[in-house]
């Protein structure tokens, strides 16, 4: 299987007035297309660095990313933003709607920033991927108007919309009770099982790493392939 | 409406966030900048309107009673004053005589401006008799008065003494005039004008003038020529010489008060910088989440500066249109006013001046306060790319 997300010996610290903070330390990492996999760790343990660094926002030290075959450790700002838009998407643990617009619109803003298809397509892919999540009674609803569980499957619409070869998931469902995290994860299996999207999660929660199909662990900047 | 493009789309979430309920302070300091900048622009219409009116019927008091030009006896001769008469531009040349006298009255005396013309015809038309006779162009020793001294207990006779240089020295003459007082509103007594008109024949034949003393009015048809026109006459004075310096001294006026009002404008955009900067850093998370959905900055940036243009364009067009309207009505406002405040001189006085609304002005104050508020609405957008998505990502929205 091809691999949609490869990492190699990512090396990224910080500097702390005179002292250097190691985060990640030769860090290596892939993820087959329509893997679902869970970088599990405790708080602070650089998952978050991490999952920057693979989506561009974040520059590393060393090493090298690629997304999808598009080097991103050697793309720039624009080259990333373009990347980004084709093949990746985001599901952050607040869900990081756009107030001012519906859920529609939220879901088909992607594909209007991505560009080559007419507004009516955007709108009609929206719609389509949010009967999907079982959003379709909500179409003009805007995000205040949502509950935590809706906002959350808004923003896997969001981030599924484009067809993106990998979604990164930082605490997908930190922000949300068990009953609405556990819809979020079936509703990541069941279209992870439908299509060849991958999904990339990190997470401090073992729960959300079992129901992904492969775990990794991620203990002061070194990511292990299995429980230290 | 949906988005057809990047620029579109831009333009789309700008108009939302215009029309967002969410943000209370920013919509309040956006009212207060559209409001700012509707009144800056309006009193600058207004007041622009107002000088430019005020130049204008300044300027037609000034051309319809002082005379254009006017050349010295001295110099002119036959063939000067025929040339003169075949200029084109020059539509009349008159013998003219401006000479001060003293108005003697049953008390005191005071000096007044004299007008000696070849005829009394345009004048008498304004005038009134003083009660005792009528008066007509044949009246003979008739002198057009602009008004009489408040003490005055209304003689039938009206007597001013002139210089008059002799080879003996300078001798006074007085001369007595039947008199009818003209009307200081009507063109040839304005303000600017004589206090006095007589003709120049009767000044010859009481000897306060010399036939050969008699100078030239000259009158064009653009007074504002009168100095190219007048550049080879030598000895000849000019209207401008006398009243150049205040024209201008009202233009530096207008300017000035231009500036000061453009501080409005400017104090306004001041406002939309606040407002702008206010939003974008209200919006980080917005502008974190289309960085990660792909969008390029510069797409974000246009959304946020179509949020604020489009203050600005409605400030700007509502000054325009108020600005113009009130000084279409501002005759009938101060009137009211006036009537208001029981008939104050002052605002009586401003009620006749009517405004002079240009085209040019209006669109130069448009596109100055435009491209200053402009300003105010680019300057913050830098923001934009200053926000750092990861920590923006990491707060609630």
């Amino acid at each position: 299987m091809t691999d949609v997300v490869l990492a190699k010996s990512v090396r990224k610290s910080y500097r702390d007035g005179e002292r250097s903070l190691e985060i990640l330390q030769d860090v290596s990492l892939s993820v087959a297309a329509g893997e679902r996999v869970a970088i599990l760790g405790r708080s602070g343990s650089g998952k978050s660095t991490l999952l920057h660094i693979l989506a561009g926002l974040d520059d590393l030290d060393s090493g090298e990313v690629e997304i999808a075959g598009n080097s991103m450790s050697g793309a720039n700002t624009t080259e990333r933003a373009r990347i980004r838009s084709t093949s990746m998407g985001f599901v952050y643990q607040f869900h990081h709607l756009l107030p001012e617009f519906t859920a529609l619109e939220n879901v088909a803003m992607p594909l209007w920033i991505r560009g080559g298809s007419t507004a009516a397509d955007g709108v009609a892919k929206a719609e389509n991927i949010l009967r999907i999540v079982g959003l379709g009674d909500r179409l003009s609803h805007l995000p205040h108007k949502l509950s935590g569980g809706e906002k959350q499957r808004v923003a896997v619409a969001r981030a599924l919309v484009v067809e993106p070869a990998v979604v990164l998931g930082d605490e997908l469902t930190g922000n949300l009770d068990s009953y609405n995290a556990d819809g979020v994860l079936r509703l990541i299996e069941s279209i992870g099982d439908s299509v060849q999207t991958a999904f990339l999660v990190v997470t401090h929660d073992p729960a959300v790493s079992k129901r992904m199909q492969r775990t990794l662990w991620l203990e002061e900047g070194v990511l292990r392939s299995s429980a230290p | 409406m949906l988005p057809k493009s990047r620029v579109g789309l831009a333009f789309w979430m700008g108009l939302r966030y215009v029309r967002s309920r969410n943000r209370r302070v920013s919509r309040l300091i956006n009212w207060v900048s559209t409001g700012g900048l509707v009144l800056g622009i309006t009193l600058l219409i207004v007041v622009v309107a107002m000088h430019n009116g005020l130049l204008r019927t300044v300027e037609q008091d000034v051309f319809q009673s002082v005379p254009h030009a006017v050349v010295p006896h001295e110099s002119g001769t036959a063939e000067l004053i025929e040339r003169l008469r075949d200029t084109n531009g020059i539509v009349k040349v008159e013998r003219f005589v401006e000479i001060f006298a003293l108005r003697n009255t049953d008390s005191s005396s005071d000096g007044v401006m004299v007008y000696a013309v070849e005829s009394l015809r345009d004048y008498i038309s304004q005038a009134q008799p003083n009660g005792l006779d009528s008066i007509t162009d044949d009246t003979p020793m008739l002198a057009l008065v602009r008004s009489v001294p408040r003490n005055w207990r209304t003689p039938s006779r009206y007597t001013l003494t002139f210089a008059v240089p002799t080879f003996q020295g300078v001798l006074s003459r007085s001369v007595a005039f039947r008199y009818g007082i003209s009307n200081a509103d009507s063109p040839p007594m304005y303000f600017y004008g004589p206090n006095v008109v007589v003709r120049i024949d009767d000044l010859i034949k009481t000897g306060v003038l010399q036939p050969n003393q008699v100078d030239w009015r000259i009158t064009m048809s653009n007074p504002w020529l009168a100095d190219e026109l007048m550049q080879d006459v030598p000895g000849s004075r000019t209207w401008s010489q006398e009243f150049a310096d205040y024209f201008r001294a009202v233009s530096i006026e207008k300017a000035i008060l231009s500036v000061l009002l453009m501080f409005v404008v400017a104090l306004a955009s001041l406002n939309i910088v606040s407002g702008q900067a206010m939003l974008i850093n209200s919006k980080k998370a917005d502008i974190a989440i289309l960085q990660t959905l792909g969008a390029d900055p510069k797409i974000v940036q246009l959304a946020f500066a179509v949020h604020g243009l489009l203050i600005v364009v409605c400030g700007v067009a509502i000054g325009v249109v108020s600005g113009s309207l009130i000084s279409h009505g501002i005759g009938g406002i101060v009137q009211f006013l006036a009537q208001l405040f029981e008939q104050s001189v002052e605002l009586t006085a401003f009620a006749g001046i009517r405004p002079d609304l240009r085209v040019a002005d209006v669109t130069i104050t448009a596109t100055v306060s435009l491209l200053i508020a402009g300003l105010g609405v680019v300057r913050p957008l830098s923001l934009v790319l200053r926000t750092n998505p990861i920590e923006a990502l990491h707060s609630p929205t």
